[in-house]
């Protein structure tokens, strides 16, 4: 299924033309989508750390991933705002860019990774699951969204 | 003055081979700004941890001195990247960067947020003692968490800024801005 015709009218779309015409609106959305992207990053960095036991070992791991876990779904929240709303402005672009399907493709992993295998799994007491599939999820994990950064990073590059 | 002298160094670091080779090369440029931004997610995520605990919006089960102190350390590391890519970041592009106004704010900011963080450490260890498990900071240190946070929001937003050329010297702007942004090479 092509889906040039969906980017195109993205493109033409209001959230597209206000992206386009407003270069400051364009900047606080990609502000604020790097901020959120920080803070989506702590809360995995924090998660994943504590289960490789390298930062605040002496606090229950259960603890630390449910706490972290609401602000991710906050910081993905407005990540996927910001991203559409960055998008959509330059859709046609992006449609033709590589390295934004490899974002998409990394996104798209790494919400998957989250919903349906990770969070399942951290919220059973952790004493209860064998230390190295904590240990292997943490870094799968950090690997996930260290590639949804970098070749987000890379789109501007590339364009 | 000095702006004069501003732009004096910013020249003369522009006739160093390695300014324009490093600017010229594709992959190393993009890779230092890849990681100057990446590094955020290290930095400023753990910042961002650390300040809604003190506000006493996450990990409030968590002692407060435990989160500062065990966080501190990944959170510098970061710290040390972020500062040491943003100097060869402006070593790449001295004279354009040091004429960009939001560098200047973002330069500013930058002083504040530390000035801030370094009298945060000094009220918390003065008194962590006896609000260390509250679920809430004293006031006075929610206070410097919210300005933390808002002044880094700020940093980000001048950085992502700099890019954009509405101010740069060759367009003609009014004098305040001239001045803000030290256009003094006409």
């Amino acid at each position: 299924m092509d889906l040039l015709p969906v980017f195109e009218w993205m493109e033409t779309s209001f959230l597209g033309q206000i992206g386009k015409t407003y270069g400051g609106v364009y900047a606080i959305g990609q502000s604020l989508h790097l901020m959120s992207l920080a803070l989506l990053g702590g809360t995995v960095l924090v998660t994943d750390l504590r289960l490789l036991n390298i930062v605040l070992p002496g606090v229950s791991s259960n603890v630390i991933a449910d706490e972290a876990h609401k602000w991710f779904k906050v910081a993905l929240t407005v990540v996927l705002a910001t991203g559409i709303f960055m998008a959509a402005a330059v859709a046609i672009r992006m449609y033709h860019n590589p390295f934004y399907w490899a974002k998409m493709f990394a996104l798209a992993s790494g919400i998957v990774f989250v919903f349906a295998i990770k969070r399942p799994l951290l919220k059973r007491p952790h004493e209860d699951i064998n230390p190295l599939i904590l240990k292997m999820t943490a870094v799968a994990s950090m690997i996930i969204w260290f590639s949804v950064a970098a070749t987000g990073r890379w789109i501007g590059f590339s364009g | 003055m000095l702006n004069d002298l501003l732009l004096q160094f910013a020249e003369w670091l522009d006739t160093h081979a390695w300014s324009t080779g490093l600017h010229e090369s594709f992959y190393m440029y993009n890779w230092i700004e890849s990681t100057h931004v990446l590094t955020l997610m290290i930095f400023l995520g753990m910042l961002c941890v650390i300040d809604l605990r003190m506000l006493g919006l996450a990990m409030t089960q968590v002692p407060a001195s435990k989160i500062a102190a065990r966080l501190n350390t990944p959170m510098m590391i970061g710290f040390v990247i972020m500062i040491i890519t943003g100097l060869l970041l402006y070593y790449a592009v001295p004279v354009r960067t040091t004429q960009s106004i939001w560098f200047r704010i973002k330069f500013v900011l930058l002083i504040v947020a530390g000035v801030n963080a370094w009298l945060f450490h000094r009220r918390m260890t003065d008194s962590v003692s006896t609000w260390d498990t509250d679920k809430k900071a004293p006031k006075r240190l929610r206070y410097a968490a919210g300005l933390s946070l808002a002044l880094w929001a700020g940093v980000v937003t001048t950085g992502r800024l700099i890019a954009y050329d509405w101010y740069d010297c060759y367009r003609v702007q009014s004098d305040l801005i001239a001045w803000a942004a030290g256009c003094t090479a006409g």
